[in-house]
């Protein structure tokens, strides 16, 4: 059980998180570049120290600005695995994943043993001898895990740990790295800005927005309730924020838009409601459509993009009043022709909406 | 048109001359006397005497140098602290200073009425015209250049590697021996050597402070001068000799393994 207050000026940035893992789990922090993710983790390994908070790991106090407690990195129960992995490139591969069970003068013989266990593992033994140098990323990579996790730490953190690797080893990796953070009996912080390992490997994902968290939860919460656009943007949903203005008959309701007005199913109660669309439910039209869904739009295509790339869904966004983006497939993408550019309808059903608070 | 010809000109008269001047010198001494008379000459008491006398002062210098300067490059490399920029001056200080002015002030530091010497030398402690004089004259000139190499590479070692290790349970100190060391390994083997040249060429602090007695503090620059006087071909054979030792660390500086990191070693030894 990880439970981390971290408040920390580093300029004019502003971080202020609070963090609260179970044991066995994985927490998956996402956000933009620079919104404060790898802060994170150096402050919860100790590379750096909070100006006020307080990181408590099972029965440890870490930090603690009120009892003065700020305990160096080397003393606490971490495996850091940074964005570069950092691994030595003097040691050999397996100086390398012994270098934290000698710092700890454990014996010799038990250094061999465990190493060994590990690099088999990992299926790196026949690179024990070799330097860091002379290992592609993937292998790099799984160095960097065998050597923090050698050391059986409580708290694992991973900042980006696929990104530096090509498509097809991320792949292969993602599917390893998850069996093992899955068995781990400790907590795991993994950094990511990939939605896709977001959702492969969080047991719940926490965003964090300029130096704040803005949501946390599993990863349908934020598909089905995203609380800022940012979220709705990185889980591939439309979100819309606006006050209730009217009711219609049939239990549906007109909320106001900045840009706009879109017709839902009525949630109740009166003034600021969220509005949720799965992309998949907005249709697209070369002609304004007649029938029954309430809410049409007319814009001009933005971008078109194919997700995942050369697959078979295209995602469409559109410059309307709210501007949309559209989820549909290859099919449509050919039948109606669709390029940046064109003039297309969209339109979604009221009851294809899902408004919340 | 006319102005790139002449620059070329002068560029070309300004190469010659510093190359000439650099190196007509010492090809004069490597030609100036045959080799079997070099050979006579280094047996010559006076020669012989001071090349021991170089060798031990000059290495009990570097060790000192190695093991006193460490810990300071450490500080300046790792921490900043108030004053820091004066500490780095007066590191730097003996690079520029004239020897003879850092003799001088040994001698009254060390000196029989000097700031120390007049509390060691009821103690029947007397520092100047001693072997240890020259060690201490020449760690006073010596030193700058490898404080300055080590702090330099301990520096130029990545934040990355320190994290890594901090992370892995290495304390400071373990880091230091087994992160820091090695991955600046080459900046600290080439500013001993340099400090060692540079010891074994000093003469003017040595002089001032430890005075010139054949087989106690006179070094092998200082046996130079003197031979100079009274017998050229020793001059010669020390000086040859100094050349030699002088060219031979800088070529193996540029060269040989010490002459790089530790990462584009492997990297050679790999492709």
């Amino acid at each position: 059980m990880l439970s981390a207050v971290l408040r920390k000026a580093l300029g004019a940035f502003q971080l202020d998180v609070a963090l609260e893992v179970d044991g066995g789990s994985t927490l998956v922090l996402v956000g933009e570049s620079g919104a404060g993710k790898t802060t994170v983790l150096r402050l919860l390994a100790g590379l750096a120290q909070p100006d006020e908070g307080r990181i408590v790991l099972d029965d440890s106090v870490y930090f603690d600005s009120e009892r003065g407690v700020a305990a160096p990195a080397w003393t606490r129960s971490v495996g850091y695995v940074a964005q570069d992995y950092g691994l030595f490139p003097h040691l050999t591969i397996v100086d390398n994943v012994a270098f934290g069970l000698r710092a700890q003068g454990v014996e010799a013989r038990i250094v061999r043993e465990r190493v060994a266990a590990m690099l088999a593992r990992f299926d790196l033994i026949g690179f024990r001898e070799r330097h860091p140098h002379d290992l592609s990323g993937g292998q790099q990579q799984r160095v960097a895990l065998a050597r923090a996790l050698v050391l059986d730490p409580h708290l694992v953190l991973l900042d980006e740990p696929l990104s530096a690797l090509d498509l097809q080893t991320r792949r292969i990796l993602r599917g390893e790295l998850r069996q093992i953070l899955a068995g781990l009996p400790g907590v795991t912080v993994y950094v990511t800005h990939n939605p896709m390992e977001a959702i492969a490997f969080g047991d719940k994902i926490a965003v964090v927005e300029a130096g704040r968290i803005t949501q946390v939860g599993t990863a349908g919460d934020l598909l089905r309730h995203p609380r800022t656009g940012y979220v709705a943007e990185f889980m591939g949903v439309n979100l819309f924020q606006g006050r209730i203005r009217e009711r219609d008959q049939g239990g549906l309701v007109r909320i106001g838009l900045d840009a706009g007005e879109i017709s839902v199913i009525d949630p109740g109660g009166d003034g600021e409601v969220l509005v949720a669309v799965n992309p998949r439910e907005i249709m697209l039209y070369a002609t304004a459509p007649e029938g029954s869904a309430r809410n049409v739009f007319e814009g001009i295509v933005t971008e078109i993009v194919a997700e995942p790339p050369f697959g078979e869904r295209v995602r469409v966004a559109i410059a309307a009043r709210p501007p949309l983006v559209a989820e549909v497939t290859q099919q449509a993408v050919a039948a109606l022709g669709l390029r940046e550019g064109l003039r297309v309808y969209a339109a979604f059903k009221a009851t294809g909406t899902v408004p919340y608070r | 048109m006319r102005r790139a010809w002449l620059t070329k000109l002068l560029g070309a008269i300004s190469i010659a001359g510093i190359l000439i001047l650099i190196a007509l010198p010492l090809l004069s001494l490597l030609l100036r006397t045959p080799l079997p008379t070099l050979i006579t000459a280094l047996r010559q008491p006076l020669v012989a005497q001071a090349i021991q006398l170089s060798l031990i002062t000059s290495l009990c210098t570097t060790v000192a140098i190695v093991v006193l300067g460490l810990p300071l490059a450490y500080l300046l490399a790792m921490h900043d602290f108030p004053g820091k920029r004066l500490v780095e001056a007066i590191v730097d200080l003996p690079m520029v200073l004239p020897p003879t002015v850092a003799g001088v002030g040994l001698l009254l530091a060390f000196g029989r009425t000097g700031l120390l010497g007049s509390v060691l030398r009821p103690l029947g402690i007397a520092i100047p015209f001693t072997t240890f004089a020259v060690v201490l004259a020449q760690t006073f000139v010596a030193a700058p250049f490898f404080i300055t190499a080590a702090a330099a590479g301990l520096r130029e070692v990545e934040r990355r590697y320190l994290d890594a290790a901090a992370t892995l349970r290495g304390t400071p100190a373990y880091t230091f021996w087994r992160v820091m060391l090695p991955l600046s390994a080459r900046s600290l083997v080439a500013g001993a050597a340099m400090s060692w040249a540079r010891a074994l060429g000093e003469f003017g602090a040595t002089i001032t402070f430890a005075g010139n007695l054949q087989g106690r503090t006179q070094t092998m620059p200082l046996a130079v001068y003197i031979a100079l006087q009274t017998d050229l071909d020793a001059a010669v054979a020390l000086s040859v000799i100094l050349l030699i030792v002088s060219l031979t660390i800088l070529i193996a500086l540029r060269s040989t393994p010490f002459g790089l990191n530790t990462r584009t070693r492997a990297l050679r030894r790999s492709s």
